[in-house]
């Protein structure tokens, strides 16, 4: 099953925690949650993606569609990926790398917004 | 030596789902590396999602079946997906070009892209017993 949980760092950044299967069950299950958390309010937001075990391009949709969102708003979004070479693979394949910044760990996620 | 297997599964998430996480578990079996295991799914997953929310002659429960064979000697793995519905080959699409901005980037469309770029090959083809059959190949 796939779950979706957060926590405010601050007034402007947020942290969601994204985990288990983002097939087409697995967004389906977190996907108003996520988008909710992620994009609806003007702060940034590290998704950390560590304990996702799967990842298809529903789940990628669902990444983009609330970074635009967030965007929009004067948000920025990073991701979080720490060993997940498999998440990894298919976030680089389609180009994600290149358009939000993806990070190895937490920490590296917080410089990068205290910068 | 030449291993087939070969499982029939419903055109609904949750079925494909269930299959999705029975190929992973013959791909462990068949000793298939983590890096190709996950390739593996997510090209299978890309193939059945397109047809579940595109193909609208298949409903949740028309039949799909997965083949797959693997060929040690040649360290080539294929998988083929199989079904029934009006034809349609994903190949003639073109995949978008990769964005370079977030607001170039477009929130759908890239399951193609996955399956073009992570198979060694891909085809698709009608049989004259009217079965399309999407085939993907992953070299090991």
């Amino acid at each position: 099953m796939a779950s979706v949980t957060h926590e405010d760092l601050s007034d402007v950044l947020r942290l969601v925690k994204l985990d288990g299967r983002l097939d087409m069950v697995g967004v389906g299950e977190i996907e108003m949650s996520f988008v909710s958390l992620a994009a609806s309010s003007g702060r940034s937001v590290i998704v950390d993606l560590q304990g996702v075990d799967f990842l298809a391009s529903v789940g990628l949709r669902c990444i983009i569609h609330s970074a635009k969102g967030l965007d929009g708003k004067g948000g920025r979004m990073c991701l979080v990926i720490g060993d997940n070479d498999a998440v990894l693979e298919v976030l680089d394949t389609v180009g994600v790398t290149d358009i939000i910044p993806t990070l190895k760990t937490n920490d590296e996620a917080l410089a990068l917004f205290a910068s | 030596m030449i291993t087939d297997l070969a499982s029939n599964f419903y055109a609904n998430p949750g079925s494909l789902r269930v299959v999705s996480e029975w190929l992973t578990e013959q791909c462990g079996i068949l000793a298939v590396n983590p890096k190709l295991s996950n390739r593996i799914s997510v090209c299978f997953n890309e193939t059945v999602a397109n047809l579940i929310e595109h193909n609208q002659s298949l409903s949740e429960s028309s039949v799909l079946s997965l083949r797959v064979s693997c060929k040690p000697a040649d360290s080539v793995l294929e998988v083929q997906v199989i079904d029934t519905g009006t034809p349609f080959n994903p190949f003639v699409m073109s995949a978008s070009p990769l964005p370079s901005t977030l607001d170039e980037a477009r929130i759908g469309g890239v399951g193609l892209l996955l399956i073009k770029k992570l198979t060694s090959a891909c085809e698709y083809y009608t049989t004259s017993s009217l079965q399309n059959i999407l085939s993907m190949t992953f070299s090991y």
